[in-house]
């Protein structure tokens, strides 16, 4: 007996049915084809597609050796929770030589030192870290300005070593800094620790310096590239770069892009600002619908895909993320779009005292006097009160797209993920409201343009696409 | 299997040994076969004489009256079986890697396809393969196949020849060809992958992505799902996996979608064959179902090998010549045909690609109308191809142990 495996779709426009089923393998119908599918006369069709089958859409009689089939690929998408909380992010202080304009966490008040991590802290924070049952362990500073406050970063690299040396995890360490007051011998530290730098530019200077200023007034740019060539000299290659969308480089991402190979930087990230917590007039000035960004982002992705076909190799790594849950069954490590959630079981976030929170947003709330999700405090609370105590059970049980409305019935649910806080922040609700939220009006845009995408088939696009999927070069797809 | 007729003397029973022109000493003269033009010695296993002499006292086993030209064709080092009749049987070819234990020529299967259609095995299988195996160690070859019929279905026997393989020749390549079924008993893959060598790949035959298909082909109720099975069970074991399919008149179309398949659920495969047809045995009895003119998928192969390219899972071609293929996919080309059935047709003549090309099966009794000289400017960029992977016999021969 033929039998229907459990699918979703979405007509991705008036030719095409496309179906994607639970375990995240896809295919594209025609409307007749699609009736046929989900009609009245499935059992005598002699016409449909055989690959219906090899796809696991339709179960031709046996149903075991499907399902066996289709629960290894969920498993393997699902890979990322084993190895628990990998992401260990240490806000080090508040203080920050910058003032950029959509900054939410920089302060200078006279109260600012007091949120400056101390080394016991730190040090205390770190063993709670070394704690987690994975093998991977990433450790990253924030601020503020992480450098301002370089005594905790060191105490915490340097006791993260020792008590490695008992545990042989493999720990990498990263640095969020703007680079614009680090110093040399500071740089040289990080280059004999192996710790990667993450910085940010936002464009070429006219954009960057509209956002990313000094706190005593004017443009970085000018600063940030001459200390981008020290970090360069002395640190090499382990240098990446972020940006932020903005109002300022909303409508100008191939400039942007443009600056970033100028710079010599392999690959960018379109990121969307979060404009939650801003007042009303900055909201205004910063801020963008989410439809804005999805048509920024695909005009910034056409560029991109013409410069590689130029010769010019670039990645836009969000698209490369997405790609890889499209076309493959592998799993990714992206904390903010994970189903269960990322927060607190990915990734993790600890502020000056100890408490634990599972990610920044969360953190920030607490600070505005709503402590929801703290998850606990490394000095009054054990690592399993922390990460499994109720607040992150909840939170994380809440958030499988599997049983989130909006999300249960979505063609792409299997290649997305949910953001409880984000939702909490919006709605006042952990399982959110899809209609009105900005995240999905903007990843069901970008799936809906990488699928019709795909659909063209566009040899030279999808070996492209399929380069980025699986981090090799175009050359090494198409040789 | 190269077989050579000549006179017996004093054959009783099979005479396998290694041949060898140099005399050897006592006791290792048991395992060998002289190669004499005067005289031989007591001890061999047995003799190969260049004209018959006569005969001495407690002389060994021996066949004389082979053609000069046939004798050189035989190598040092080569595993011969004299048989009473006076064939001298090549079961081990020194000069070719593809050299294989026969361990039945039973089979679960009854492809459409088949080269080399199942039978009941010859007496003296079982022996002559013990024998085989005492004297491998003499040679050490640095590649063995396993195969049939079903390699597997003598699963004690089986277990004991990877066992023996182990001990023996810890580093020998070994490549099992199955079609993987009885794998599907996880206690029995558990067995296989703890007795086999460490360099072993199992090369399992799968010849469609949906059920009905692959049964049909392979004259099997429930073999897909048998097969799969026993890849998974092999997956999960963390053993080497290589999948053959045959491109025949059934299946041709459905190449990519197949190369999709295996991509998308068996990504841990270290090699995926994609194979011409030998048109001999049943090939040529079911031809109406199996025969396919190689041109004719050129296009679908081409995009079977990008997908699989795409999901980074080595591929090559068997068994197809380059002038059918399109020129995008000769890198994954192999000159994949066993050297004593290889030849090639008199339309290749002047063709300046044949040392690249894999050619026919001379075993084949249906061609390509199609095959024809290669253009020489295509040429270049494959010779500068191997060169550049000279030293990578991954990209030159495809999957791990050829």
């Amino acid at each position: 007996m033929r039998r229907l495996l459990p699918f979703s779709f979405l007509r991705l426009d008036e030719e095409t049915v496309l179906l994607v089923n639970e375990c995240g393998d896809f295919t594209f119908l025609s409307p007749d084809q699609f009736k046929r599918l989900t009609g009245p006369a499935l059992q005598d069709d002699d016409e449909l597609p055989p690959s219906l089958e090899s796809r696991h859409f339709l179960a031709e009689g046996d149903l075991a050796l499907p399902l066996e089939l289709m629960a290894t690929k969920y498993r393997t998408r699902k890979g990322f929770l084993r190895n628990f909380t990998a992401l260990h992010m240490m806000v080090v202080t508040v203080r920050c030589n910058q003032r950029c304009k959509y900054c939410q966490v920089s302060s200078e008040d006279e109260q600012a030192h007091t949120f400056d991590m101390s080394p016991d802290v730190a040090q205390k924070i770190v063993e709670c870290i070394f704690q987690s049952p994975g093998e991977d362990i990433k450790i990253e500073f924030q601020g503020g300005e992480p450098v301002l406050n370089w005594k905790a970063v060191t105490t915490a690299i340097e006791y993260a070593e020792a008590l490695n040396r008992q545990h042989h995890k493999r720990v990498e360490f990263v640095i969020c800094t703007n680079l614009t007051i680090i110093k040399p011998e500071q740089l040289e530290y990080l280059r004999d620790h192996q710790v990667a730098i993450s910085t940010s530019l936002d464009g070429p200077r006219e954009i960057h310096d509209a956002n990313r200023r000094l706190r005593t007034g004017g443009g970085t740019y000018d600063l940030f590239l001459e200390h981008l060539d020290l970090a360069r000299k002395i640190c090499g290659d382990r240098v990446s770069a972020l940006m932020t969308t903005t109002q300022a480089n909303l409508h100008a991402l191939r400039d942007v892009v443009d600056e970033y190979l100028r710079q010599g930087f392999p690959g960018i990230f379109f990121r969307s600002l979060n404009p939650f917590g801003f007042a009303a007039t900055d909201k205004a000035a910063l801020g963008y619908p989410p439809e804005a960004f999805t048509r920024a982002f695909i005009d910034g992705l056409d560029y991109i895909l013409s410069l590689n076909f130029k010769g010019t190799p670039f990645v836009e790594y969000f698209t490369a993320l997405l790609l890889q849950r499209i076309l493959t069954p592998f799993p990714t490590g992206f904390v903010d779009l994970q189903s269960p959630a990322g927060t607190g079981i990915c990734g993790v976030i600890y502020d000056y005292n100890g408490d634990v929170y599972p990610s920044d947003e969360s953190r920030m709330l607490a600070r505005m006097g709503d402590a929801s999700f703290r998850m606990g405090n490394v000095f009054t609370n054990t690592y399993q009160e922390i990460f499994l105590g109720e607040t992150l059970r909840h939170l994380v049980s809440n958030s499988c797209v599997e049983t989130l409305p909006g999300c249960a019935d979505c063609a792409y649910s299997i290649y997305c993920g949910a953001d409880p806080v984000r939702n909490y922040l919006e709605v006042r609700d952990i399982v959110g409201h899809r209609p009105t939220s900005g995240l999905c009006r903007i990843h069901k845009g970008l799936f809906n343009h990488l699928f019709r995408t795909i659909r063209r088939a566009d040899e030279n696009v999808l070996d492209l696409f399929w380069a980025w999927a699986t981090g090799r070069d175009l050359a090494e797809v198409q040789a | 299997m190269k077989t050579l007729q000549g006179t017996p003397d004093h054959i009783r029973g099979q005479r396998i040994g290694i041949l060898t022109r140099t005399p050897k000493t006592w006791p290792a003269r048991r395992h060998y076969i002289l190669l004499a033009t005067s005289r031989t010695a007591p001890g061999y296993a047995g003799a190969i004489l260049a004209h018959a002499v006569r005969r001495a006292p407690f002389a060994p086993a021996a066949v004389s009256g082979l053609p000069p030209a046939a004798l050189a064709d035989l190598h040092d080092g080569d595993i011969l079986a004299l048989t009473p009749d006076g064939t001298v049987a090549v079961l081990w070819d020194g000069a070719q890697q593809s050299n294989g234990i026969l361990m039945t020529e039973r089979c679960n299967c009854r492809c459409l396809m088949c080269p080399q259609p199942p039978k009941e095995d010859a007496p003296g299988l079982d022996e002559t393969n013990d024998r085989l195996l005492q004297l491998l160690p003499e040679i050490r070859p640095d590649t063995i196949c396993i195969t049939g019929g079903e390699p597997t279905l003598k699963r004690t026997r089986f277990l004991k020849t990877l066992d023996a393989i182990t001990r023996e020749l810890p580093q020998a390549a070994v490549d099992i060809l199955t079609n993987g079924q009885t794998f599907a008993d996880f206690e029995f893959a558990r067995a296989a992958a703890e007795c086999a060598p460490a360099r072993t790949t199992f090369c399992i035959s799968l010849h469609a992505d949906t059920a009905a298909l692959h049964n049909r082909i392979t004259g099997s109720t429930d073999g897909f799902a048998r097969t799969l099975r026993g890849i998974r069970n092999l997956g999960k074991l963390g053993i080497p996996v290589e999948i053959r399919f045959v491109l025949m008149r059934l299946n041709h179309d459905r190449v990519a979608e197949f190369a999709r398949f295996v991509g998308q659920n068996f990504p841990f495969v270290v090699h995926v064959a994609l194979m011409g047809l030998e048109m001999t045995g049943k090939a040529l009895e079911n031809e109406a179902q199996v025969w396919v003119e190689p041109a004719e998928y050129a296009g679908s192969l081409r995009i079977a090998i990008q997908e699989l390219r795409r999901r980074n899972v080595p591929a090559s071609i068997y068994n197809v010549p380059l002038c059918l293929l399109d020129r995008r996919v000769w890198p994954a080309a192999r000159q994949s045909i066993s050297a004593w059935k290889n030849g090639y047709l008199p339309a290749c003549e002047s063709c300046q690609g044949k040392t690249f090309c894999c050619g026919v099966f001379t075993t084949s009794e249906r061609f390509s109308q199609r095959i024809r000289p290669v253009d020489p400017a295509d040429i270049q960029p494959l010779q500068d191809y191997r060169n550049k992977y000279i030293n990578d016999k991954i990209k030159l021969c495809g999957g791990p142990s050829e």
